[in-house]
């Protein structure tokens, strides 16, 4: 494996392709070849799920209670119409 | 359709029986993605809760006519799509979202400080190597904190960019529903999200170094 085939500062950009399952076979086994010896990527990588966890610590499920309030007005109304 | 196909079932069932719960289960679900996708068709939050109400009003009329050809919440962003589109050429967002100006989708999304210069031996091999923030126990990725670091990083991005790691990572959206819903080519879908995921992650690789320095 010769490491030009792909350097550490292309193999970042890929990243998310790679994640994505988007990359065309050759460049996705390039890819992998990479990873196979280069641990600081394999971080790099690990970093980016990882954000991608920490990211999803954002989700919120509530919505205003004046909001819901409305649309569950206009819910009953339409519902009770018998519509 | 599958497992979903039946939980859908008895979700529309419920709706259409006037299940409170359900209908508030629904919203919950949608509410605020809903919010985010008109933001990138209409000019103001006024005017996207405007678009979103609208929505929810035809959804309601509209439940006893669903076929369930498309999942509900297809056919729900369906609606807001069409209604936010409509809304956002009347008042004639200068430019529409899907050909906003590639707003920094270009460069390099790692410091090129952090690799190895040309003319080394080892050109392009990291010079700097990742930290290993992604061994943090769950519940410190996920503190308080920290989510409002990467909220805060999430706010100063691009339009664009904000919009996919919204929905993508913030919301769980796949790759094909945030592509519908914003109009995006599945290649421009990927170079939004990469920029974007690749400024949380460099926030949190320096905020997890200093974090390691104060301790």
């Amino acid at each position: 494996m010769s490491y030009e085939d792909l350097p550490c500062v292309d193999f970042v950009e890929l990243a998310t392709d790679y994640l994505e399952g988007a990359l065309p076979t050759e460049r996705r086994l390039i890819v992998e070849r990479h990873l196979a010896f280069c641990t600081p990527c394999v971080d790099y990588l690990a970093q980016m799920r990882a954000t991608v966890r920490a990211t999803g610590g954002l989700r919120e499920e509530d919505v205003p209670e004046p909001v819901m309030e409305s649309l569950l007005d206009a819910f009953r109304e339409f519902s009770s119409d018998g519509g | 359709m599958g497992a979903t196909g039946s939980d859908e079932g008895v979700l529309l069932a419920r709706l259409r029986a006037g299940d409170e719960a359900a209908f508030r289960d629904l919203v919950s679900a949608h509410h605020r993605a809903m919010r985010r996708v008109a933001l990138s068709y209409v000019q103001t939050p006024a005017a996207a809760d405007e678009v979103v109400q609208e929505t929810w009003l035809a959804v309601i009329r509209g439940l006893s006519r669903f076929e369930g050809r498309s999942s509900l919440k297809t056919w729900i962003f369906r609606i807001l799509v069409n209604r936010a589109q409509t809304r956002g050429a009347r008042e004639r967002r200068i430019v529409p979202f899907s050909a906003l100006a590639p707003d920094g989708d270009a460069g390099p999304t790692v410091d090129p400080d952090r690799f190895l210069p040309p003319g080394h031996p080892v050109a392009g091999y990291w010079s700097l190597t990742p930290s290993r923030f992604f061994e943090l126990p769950e519940e410190r990725l996920l503190a308080t904190e920290v989510s409002a670091l990467i909220a805060e990083t999430i706010a100063g991005l691009p339009e664009r960019q904000r919009r996919v790691i919204e929905l993508r990572d913030v919301e769980g959206w796949d790759a094909e529903e945030v592509c519908a819903s914003l109009r995006l080519t599945a290649a421009n879908q990927r170079v939004l999200l990469h920029r974007a995921r690749s400024a949380v992650r460099a926030v949190l690789e320096d905020y997890s170094a200093v974090q390691v320095v104060e301790t």
